[in-house]
């Protein structure tokens, strides 16, 4: 073998070794940080309906949305458009509440937001409507509360507050920062 | 005035608590019930809505709660006690404890009072002495405007439990 033979065979053993082990590796694996894979939601769903039970297999609540995101390392689901429907514990009529986005937690705490209508299934109920823009709801105690403007109405009367605390079992309603509740006259 | 009871009822308060079992209500602190003219001044209200729109009973409560309303002919009428009871169906208020009711310019004092606003005629009971006297006192303008008529126009109290003051 000659001498331009030898060079030649020299300078592809030097690339050789030199590209070789970049050719070897692997490519990273994409291991996404903690906080990126607690932001990318588990799984998403669209018209979903989510029915909630007690331990003693007593309905109480269902919720079905237009879109639905499960965050499980956050421990909430995200609802857009949600309507609930919240079982009474008196098999009672129900109560319905929608909102534009809602937001269940681990714990059993609802969080709506905007637009936030509560209805009650129940024509005999004293109060028969509730609309804010903001409400949490505590389905294992049935309590809710706001620190937003709220309209409460009835069949004759409607109550204008800032914040509201209300027990949906005993049907009581708390109103701190009261504005004007107005009855209507007899027709 | 006749109109105010064709009109809503609107109350203020600080805080209201409200039962929906019961059909009722408690406004608290600063309460002031507005109908028209009608006018109650309290430092508590309770609702009782139980009979259903146009039938709420208003008990307000105060040290004393005050009631104010134009009458047709524009003058004032005013009352104090330490409870003022709204019956919103049959036009009443009852007056209780240390009752005193002014139209015009003549004062009812009595234990109870009962006044219907839409006849604007009074009932009233005892002066809370113990004897059951009742105490009205007409103004010497009232005392004029009755010679003038000729007609006393006197409020029709119970004969049994009124007594002139002469």
């Amino acid at each position: 073998m000659n001498r331009l033979g030898l060079i030649i065979a020299s300078l592809f053993i030097l690339a050789l070794v030199l590209y070789l082990p970049g050719f070897l590796e692997e490519p990273p694996v994409q291991v996404l940080d903690e906080d990126a894979r607690a932001l990318t939601p588990t799984y998403q769903a669209r018209n979903l309906t989510t029915t909630i039970y007690d331990e003693q297999g007593n309905r109480i609540q269902q919720v079905f949305s237009s879109h639905m995101e499960h965050y499980q390392f956050l421990g909430f689901v995200l609802f857009q458009a949600p309507q609930y429907t919240i079982y009474q514990e008196t098999n009672e009529p129900p109560w319905q509440v929608v909102a534009s986005e809602g937001t269940l937690y681990d714990n059993n705490m609802i969080q709506l937001e905007n637009d936030v209508v509560i209805v009650s299934k129940n024509p005999e109920d004293f109060v028969q409507r509730v609309e804010t823009d903001y409400l949490e709801i505590d389905l294992d105690k049935q309590s809710m509360v706001s620190e937003a403007h709220v309209e409460i109405s009835g069949p004759d009367f409607l109550i204008q507050s800032n914040g509201l605390k209300a027990d949906l079992l005993n049907k009581t309603y708390e109103l701190n920062q009261h504005v004007q509740t107005t009855y209507q006259p007899a027709n | 005035e006749q109109s105010d009871f064709k009109k809503p009822i609107e109350l203020k308060a600080e805080s209201q608590f409200l039962d929906g079992k019961n059909k009722k209500s408690v406004f608290i602190d600063n309460v002031q019930i507005v109908q028209g003219s009608l006018n109650i001044l309290a430092d508590r209200v309770e609702v009782e809505a139980t009979e259903g729109k146009g039938k709420e009973v208003f008990s307000a409560t105060g040290k004393p709660a005050v009631y104010r309303q134009k009458l047709d002919d524009g003058r004032t009428v005013e009352a104090r006690a330490f409870e003022i009871r709204y019956e919103v169906s049959s036009r009443t208020i009852s007056l209780n404890g240390q009752a005193e009711l002014i139209q015009n310019s003549s004062v009812v004092k009595g234990d109870s009072i009962v006044y219907n606003m839409e006849k604007e005629q009074l009932m009233a009971k005892g002066d809370g002495s113990g004897d059951g006297r009742v105490t009205t006192v007409f103004s010497t303008e009232t005392i004029d405007a009755i010679k003038q008529d000729k007609k006393p126009k006197k409020p029709t109290p119970d004969n049994d439990d009124q007594e002139e003051p002469r």
